[in-house]
């Protein structure tokens, strides 16, 4: 990963910016939605992808330490997936979060409530970092 | 409805809160995906490359790329071989959820 901030950095102008955005490592929670009601369900587990998460912090800490980048700012975000049942979620985030493992409790309680609509939130990281 | 992916736009919002200094700009973004942050983007920017090795989503990419994105040049291609041919120095690089 520093070799790809390394390649990045010969490819951006002297007073070139990176813009780094990547999920903060925080467990992504589910919430059900009925009506004007939103309970929380319980939070995703990414077993591998939580590891990348950290590696990618790591590898950004060592640029900055090689004087490739500086932080300028920073901020966070939730992204956050809607969709109009936990089948329908649970069918793209086999396909898009392939390491993602989500406890049947999860499903459960989303039937439980009679869930209208399912959203996954996503605590995002975004760093503004000046080229050096 | 299918699967909606930040409808609320916190992604745009969070990134032009930061920084909003595309005018005139050459952007590269290292993984692109299917585009989905890149036609949020790239209306601002003079030029844009954005990059991507998984040929599905390069593809997704092409098929859902809006009309006037003339100025987008999407590439089915990895960091390291981009980066041996290419001979171009950018002003903004974006790893979006890509490192």
């Amino acid at each position: 990963m520093v070799h790809a901030l390394e390649t990045i950095h010969s490819l951006l102008k002297p007073n070139g910016v990176l813009i780094d955005m990547r999920p903060k490592g925080i467990p992504a929670e589910f919430w059900g939605h009925r009506g004007d009601v939103s309970e929380p369900l319980g939070q995703i587990d990414e077993t591998d992808a939580f590891i990348e998460y950290g590696q990618a912090a790591q590898a950004m800490e060592q640029a900055v330490g090689k004087k490739l980048f500086r932080l300028q700012v920073r901020g966070e975000y939730d992204f956050i997936i809607h969709a109009d049942s936990f089948e329908e979620l649970k069918a793209y985030l086999t396909i898009e979060w392939t390491d993602a493992v989500i406890d049947p409790e999860i499903e459960s309680r989303a039937r439980k409530m009679n869930a209208e609509k399912i959203s996954l939130h996503d605590s995002i990281h975004i760093g503004i970092m000046a080229c050096l | 409805m299918s699967i909606l992916l930040d409808p609320e736009l916190n992604e745009t919002t969070a990134l032009f809160g930061l920084f909003d200094d595309f005018a005139g700009k050459s952007v590269l973004e290292i993984g692109c995906g299917d585009g989905r942050l890149t036609w949020r983007y790239a209306e601002r920017a003079a030029r844009v490359t954005a990059i991507d090795l998984d040929a599905e989503k390069f593809a997704k990419a092409m098929e859902t790329r809006p009309l006037n994105m003339k100025n987008v040049q999407l590439l089915n291609i990895g960091l390291e071989p981009f980066a041996t041919q290419n001979k171009e120095k950018f002003d903004i690089a974006i790893l979006a959820w890509s490192l």
